[in-house]
């Protein structure tokens, strides 16, 4: 009998450690939280404008601290809550001084799992996060979340507008869609442009000057032989000016000049700030089918 | 009871859990596989016998120390007995086998046998002019090496011959007049000017043999400049060829997830003369379409590796001039795009693709389209149905393999499937 006991309990224990190493048994189930899952995630949707690095933040605000600062931004709120809401509800709380807005919609492009998993990679970022709290949190969240106006589009709309935007408006002169290294040094990256709004967007393409987008502006200098220099001014040495222009075949010129060789321009500077964007206005004669045929195409970008 | 809980446990490791797999009849137990088992259980009955007499104990004191021991000697003597073993248990490494008829899970009437392990790892399979089943694969310690391989199957046993080498990545294989066309690319960026430029580096080379020896020795790149290998995804790429009413159709695929075609032919099925001239664009939208065949009346059919906001990959019937809706239709599922075409059938895993011709299969299984699932680890039937200009599609399973990247079936009803994974190749037939 004591045998039999015996053998009972340990066919149970083996049994248990061969079932319970199965993912035949216990398959990856649709829903979970992989912190993995959600840097990939973060990659995607939201390294375009957020970075983890305080002395280089992006346009939206550095998220290196987020998973301690969440806690502090708003009173009686976790930075767990923090988190799930700034993402499934940007607009419920904007971070005082950072210019772009972060678009709502964000999290109808995401599962239920990318949702969660994106939570839990920015609160491991300076925190810890329970699991539990964080599911209680994105359900109520989700659970709240209207239901998003569906996009509707007509192919050959959207195909007239990729020809606009790749070819005749030649956008991808100076705005990359593709996720390399260079794709934003010159004119922001467009990988996302779609999750922005879209009277935002219009308004950016049919008045350039008053949408220039912050950081990307056109710096003019003028050097003691009269020669006037613009382009996007980037970070140089002490007692340089360095700025970045682009060549007739699209590549990446930079200009390094001695602040002493510079005139003085505005107020004790030698920089001048221009009021034009690098983005030349569009055509007067751009016709409003192709402005909505460009805006259509810029929606899927995302 | 105990010998069979070590058993158990001996199998408890993830991925060589044979009692799972045994129940669930995923794979068939090999050689390896019995003798560990074997080992294992023979393990924990000397365990036990032992452990029976712990001296200075009795009774219940003894349940404890028994059931560690079990475990630990067990596992340890699991360790011990498979190096022991291993040396003339190992699977031949020789490149042709005798066809070893597989206890493997597939529909009745017929026979799965395992006629070829190769030292590459298959990307498709093409059926030659000659009736040998001609393999591309990537070999190399970085896979970097594109080589195809014929591959004679017999009764006695099957020869296995290197016929071409050097063409990096092919991951496509068709026959015309004679000649081999491979579907390959590479994966190279420039830094051109400040920016990272990737080259496009997709090719369709013809091959030749001029001199009659069965290897190719004459070259020629007849399509060039195709997108190729990029990065972000770095898989996608030119993929399967086809031949049909005197024309070559190339599969080209997007580089990134879910981004617009930045290349005027990504994202496309081309089409060009068998010299490679007048290469136009004959369909559009698609993301990685991978395989693709002639069906029933000359009908183009291929698959689509889709995005991953999507139900998965796709069997698609490709029409001239038709858009399948890629990317507009992977932004989430919201989106609604009309004017494109949707897939004849959504599925978890859609790779290569073969058409079982009439009469080639028994009734019922000829005149089908035969897809390999690669993350499903199977072949499955997909029957056609005709329905006003187009067909109804109804996939059901048909043979288990694991690691599967192409079909093919021959006109006299002989099915060849490679496995990628396994480095194998299969043949299944009727009983």
């Amino acid at each position: 009998m004591k045998w039999l006991c015996c053998a009972a309990i340990a066919a149970i224990f083996v049994t248990v450690c061969a079932l319970g190493t199965s993912a035949a048994f216990f398959p990856v189930t649709e829903l979970r939280i992989d912190a993995g899952l959600g840097n990939q995630v973060f990659n995607r949707k939201c390294a375009s404008c957020h970075s983890f690095s305080a002395s280089t933040p992006g346009n939206g605000p550095s998220l290196g601290e987020i998973g301690r600062l969440g806690g502090s931004r708003r009173t009686n709120m976790s930075a767990t809550e923090y988190i799930v809401e700034s993402i499934v509800r940007p607009d419920a709380y904007r971070v005082p001084g950072v210019s772009m807005e972060m678009p709502t919609g964000i999290a109808h492009d995401l599962s239920k799992t990318e949702l969660l998993s994106v939570s839990a990679f920015l609160c491991t970022k300076g925190g810890v996060f329970s699991n539990r709290e964080l599911l209680t949190v994105v359900n109520s969240h989700l659970a709240q979340l209207p239901t998003p106006s569906a996009l509707n589009f007509d192919l050959s709309r959207l195909e007239r507008g990729r020809q606009l935007f790749m070819n005749e408006l030649k956008c991808m002169d100076c705005h990359r869609l593709d996720g390399a290294p260079s794709n934003s040094l010159l004119a922001p990256s467009l990988l996302n442009v779609g999750m922005q709004r879209r009277d935002y967007l219009k308004a950016a393409i049919l008045n350039p000057d008053q949408h220039i987008f912050p950081g990307y502006e056109i710096v003019n200098v003028l050097d003691v032989n009269g020669l006037v220099y613009s382009g996007r001014q980037l970070p140089a040495a002490k007692d340089m000016i360095r700025l970045l222009q682009q060549n007739e075949r699209n590549g990446l010129i930079i200009i390094d000049l001695p602040v002493v060789d510079l005139e003085e321009m505005d107020q004790g500077s030698v920089t001048a700030k221009s009021k034009t964007s690098a983005m030349p206005k569009p055509d007067a004669n751009l016709k409003d089918s192709d402005v909505e045929a460009l805006l259509d195409f810029m929606q899927t970008l995302r | 009871m105990l010998v069979g809980s070590v058993a158990i446990g001996s199998a408890a490791t993830p991925g060589e859990n044979i009692i799972v797999q045994f129940f669930m009849r995923i794979t068939a137990l090999d050689r390896t596989v019995i003798c560990l088992t074997t080992a294992g259980a023979l393990s924990g009955i000397l365990t036990g016998r032992s452990l029976s007499r712990v001296p200075g104990r009795s009774g219940d004191d003894r349940v404890l120390p028994i059931l560690f021991y079990t475990v630990v000697i067990g596992s340890l003597s699991l360790l011990v007995a498979k190096d022991l073993v291993s040396p003339w248990i190992a699977t031949s490494s020789a490149t042709g086998m005798t066809g070893v008829v597989l206890q493997r899970n597939l529909v009745d009437g017929f026979e799965i046998e395992e006629i070829a392990q190769l030292n590459i790892s298959p990307t498709c399979l093409a059926i030659g002019p000659d009736g040998a089943v001609y393999v591309a694969g990537l070999g190399g310690l970085a896979f970097q090496n594109g080589t195809i391989v014929r591959l004679v199957p017999s009764e006695s046993g099957s020869s296995v011959q290197t016929v071409a080498d050097y063409l990096n990545r092919p991951h496509g294989i068709a026959f015309h007049e004679g000649d081999m066309y491979v579907s390959r690319a590479g994966q190279f960026s420039h830094a051109v000017e400040g920016r990272i430029v990737q080259a496009d580096t997709g090719v369709v080379t013809r091959a030749r043999d001029l001199n009659g020896d069965g290897l190719y020795d004459h070259y020629t790149d007849i399509i060039k400049d195709l997108p190729g290998a990029q990065q972000p995804d770095g898989l996608h790429q030119n993929n399967g060829i086809v031949f049909n009413d005197g024309f070559l159709f190339v599969t080209v695929g997007i580089p990134s997830d879910h981004g617009p075609p930045l290349h005027r032919y990504a994202g496309t099925i081309l089409r060009a003369r068998p010299d490679g001239s007048d290469v136009t664009v004959f369909a559009e939208g698609f993301r990685n379409p991978f395989g693709i065949t002639v069906g029933p009346n000359g009908d183009l059919f291929c698959t689509d590796n889709d995005a991953a906001v999507e139900t998965g990959d796709e069997i698609n019937l490709v029409r001239q001039g038709k858009h399948y809706g890629h990317p507009y239709t992977s932004i989430n599922r919201q989106t609604a795009v009309s004017g494109v075409i949707p897939p004849l059938l959504n599925c978890s895993s859609a790779q290569g693709i073969g058409f079982a011709p009439s009469n080639s299969l028994p009734a019922g299984y000829d005149n089908c389209l035969y897809l390999a699932a690669f993350a499903d680890d199977m072949i499955n039937r997909v029957q056609l149905t005709p329905k006003e200009d187009s067909f109804v599609a109804r996939m059901d399973f048909f043979a288990q393999v694991p690691g599967v990247i192409d079909v093919a079936v021959s006109d006299d009803g002989v099915m060849y499937a490679c496995s990628h994974t396994e480095r194998k190749v299969y043949r299944i037939r009727a009983k």
